[in-house]
């Protein structure tokens, strides 16, 4: 709408004001210009109509001026009449008298006949143009018939003006017609000029109030004000605040994960350092054993904890869910799992569907799973048992993880799901494995819950829907 | 045991890899480039490579495409640091054999190599191999290519299926071998008409258990999932 934007949005055609202003007063300008001129036309059409009636009621009045008397003729043309048809000098009206028709007998100059085919035997007048010592007139021509019987005569009666008066009255219509109407169309121009930029005001107004956030901190979102606009532009800066108010809320999100991160991160690291000190200043091999075991769980805990962090953060991308067979993929989990549940003494299964397809992304399940498979065989306990589940239910697939080891209690259990919160302090966990399940199963649309399994353990759960438009239950 | 080149370009990741892999046996070589890997493949002959995606001038995608063309059969286990699909997919499509991700657990590491050697070694079933467990002096040796088991000195009297599930649990020893994967490898098979069933699958498992009582290898069933090659539990 400024002059920026043209530039700014170079191939994308007009803006919204040249665009409004080109339909708007394209067909105005049309419209003034054939309005105009047959307003033209039509006047100049009235005037040459009065020119030819006061010709033809002159011509009338002379031929009755003109008496026959016997074979002669009496002609009755008083002064005043003769200032009145020869008063205008500009504007002279010529006539001639002549009998037989073109033989001159009385006039202020010599008229010429009209053309071949107007000469009909006629009553009324006739009008013609023909050029005067090469100026155009307009004449009206009257014949008369007189005389005698065995001597018929017939005389004519030509009264011609000057056609300068069309010209002036060609001139006289342009001033007062054409002048005004110019004027009509640039007010007319004018206001709907104004009209346009008073509409565009409000997209002005949004562009301004988004345009001033570019030096702005982008946590600062506050939504548009648009009190006063008009329902369409209204219908767009919803859209605007819609889309700034989720952005809001997942910067916030990430603002606070940061800062639990940044200090899950800081700690491991620095154990790291002064264990690592320690260790060099250890002389003893027993004790500088231990030292770097500790520098080594320390190691494992940090690159844990990136992993899971990076997994909640590859969470936050765009995924496109695609069909997959969950039951195959939970078996392929459990068997990458299996080795290290042998080596832990924990009995590893799985139960349930050989085969459900449901809208999912592989890697996402794999890592809700891993996250798990993981728990249960870190918290169980060496002979235990920890079976994994898939199932449908109705509209809903239920992916499952059940182990029979001590369990949480039960003030415990609304809490699993939140970031950075650990309910033991058997070392190698981040508090993020269930909240990184908990959001996968957001990311499918679905959900996760835990529940406390009989005579004790824990089942955590994952309610998937398995077509794309199910509802959770 | 093996010859492996090692191709990372983080010093102390590489200083670790080469000192934890020839502690476990294998005859290490590292390069700290791709260009300075593709000389040594070029010069000499490995049975396996460790090779990092993330490399400086030739990119680790590159060098194991050029691996793929040049030695078809080189089993290659890529190393990533970037856990997101696309790298994985990206590698395996490229003729990777198997990925890790980093940071691992170098159990793990060991555990992949291993089996990724051993798959090698057992090339559509015609290669050779050994396992020995600690719990029996009588080695399990494998050799597809006659195709026999021993079982120390003594040849194992084995059906055409049972030589099957047996090499299939020898190559993936360790890691679990699934119904499905056994009773594919069977249909491949000529002969030995019959339901392929997941009981007549038990009938198998079972007499090769009896055959396999004293090698101190133990082929353990695991609920719902398959079957895994392990050695006796003490």
């Amino acid at each position: 709408m400024t002059a920026a934007t043209p530039t700014q949005h170079g191939g994308q055609g007009l803006s919204l004001k040249r665009q409004l202003l080109l339909w708007l007063l394209l067909p105005q300008l049309v419209l003034f210009l054939v309005g105009g001129a047959l307003a033209y036309r039509i006047a100049l059409n009235y005037a040459e109509k009065a020119i030819d009636q006061s010709l033809t009621q002159s011509v009338r009045s002379l031929a009755r001026q003109v008496k026959p008397i016997g074979s002669g003729l009496l002609i009755d043309f008083p002064r005043a009449a003769q200032d009145i048809i020869e008063q205008d000098p500009t504007d002279r009206v010529s006539y001639m008298v002549s009998s037989p028709p073109g033989s001159f007998l009385l006039g202020n100059g010599k008229l010429p006949g009209p053309p071949e085919e107007m000469l009909a035997p006629t009553r009324d007048a006739l009008l013609y143009d023909a050029r005067v010592d090469g100026k155009p007139m307009r004449v009206a021509l009257i014949e008369v018939d007189y005389g005698d019987a065995d001597s018929p005569q017939r005389m004519r009666v030509q009264v011609a003006k000057s056609l300068a008066v069309q010209q002036r009255l060609t001139t006289e219509l342009i001033a007062d017609m054409l002048v005004p109407l110019l004027l009509l169309a640039m007010v007319l121009s004018a206001l709907v000029y104004g009209g346009i930029l008073r509409g565009l005001r409000p997209l002005r107004r949004l562009q301004a109030q988004l345009g001033d956030r570019q030096d702005q901190a982008l946590s600062d979102l506050s939504p548009l004000e648009m009190t006063q606009a008009p329902q369409e532009v209204h219908a767009l800066a919803a859209a605007v605040n819609q889309l700034l108010s989720t952005v809001r809320r997942s910067l916030g999100q990430e603002k606070r994960f940061l800062n639990d991160a940044a200090h899950q991160l800081r700690t491991p690291l620095a154990g790291l350092i002064s264990q690592t000190e320690l260790a060099l200043a250890e002389k003893e091999p027993q004790a500088l054993r231990e030292r770097l075991n500790k520098v080594l769980a320390g190691a494992r805990r940090s690159a844990h904890l990136v992993h899971q962090l990076l997994s909640l953060a590859r969470n936050e991308v765009e995924v496109n869910l695609q069909p997959l067979d969950v039951a195959a993929l939970a078996r392929e989990v459990a068997r990458d799992w299996t080795p290290r549940a042998v080596s832990a003494g924990i009995d590893l299964g799985y139960e349930g569907a050989e085969r459900l397809v449901l809208p999912g992304a592989p890697f996402l399940l794999r890592e809700a799973l891993n996250n798990l498979i993981d728990n249960a065989l870190t918290y169980a306990g060496a002979g235990c048992e920890v079976t994994l589940r898939v199932r449908s239910h109705g509209a809903l697939a239920l992916l499952e993880v059940e182990d029979n080891g001590p369990g949480l209690s039960s003030e415990n259990l609304p809490h699993v799901f939140e970031r950075f919160w650990r309910a033991s302090d058997v070392p190698g966990g981040c508090g993020l494995g269930l909240a990184i399940v908990a959001e996968i199963a957001q990311r499918h649309g679905g959900q996760a819950r835990v529940l406390a399994a009989k005579p004790h353990g824990l089942r955590v759960q994952l309610w998937l829907p398995i077509s794309p438009d199910a509802v959770l239950a | 045991m093996s010859s492996l080149l090692i191709i990372e370009d983080d010093e102390l990741l590489r200083d670790g890899l080469c000192a934890q892999l020839a502690q476990a046996g294998h005859s290490v070589t590292a390069a700290a480039d791709g260009e300075a890997g593709q000389a040594l493949l070029e010069t000499q002959r490995f049975d396996g490579v460790v090779l990092d995606l993330g490399l400086p001038k030739i990119s680790g995608m590159e060098v194991l495409c050029w691996v793929r063309k040049r030695l078809p059969a080189l089993p290659v286990l890529i190393l990533t640091a970037r856990d997101g699909v696309d790298d994985r997919v990206q590698g395996l499509n490229a003729g990777a054999d198997d990925y890790l991700t980093k940071p691992f657990d170098m159990a793990e590491l060991q555990a992949r190599l291993g089996a990724m050697l051993r798959r090698a070694r057992l090339p559509a079933f015609g290669g050779s191999l050994e396992l020995a467990s600690s719990h029996s002096e009588r080695p399990l040796r494998v050799d597809a290519h006659l195709p026999q088991a021993w079982l120390g000195d003594e040849a194992l009297e084995l059906t055409q299926r049972e030589w099957a599930l047996l090499s299939l649990l020898v190559t993936y020893a360790g890691r679990v071998v699934s119904r499905e994967d056994v009773l594919e490898t069977w249909q491949s098979e000529p002969g030995e008409p019959g339901a392929l069933t997941s009981n007549a699958l038990e009938v198998y498992i079972h007499r090769l258990r009896r055959k396999l009582v004293d090698s101190g290898l133990n082929i353990r069933n695991v609920r719902g999932l398959g079957y895994m090659l392990e050695n006796h539990a003490a």
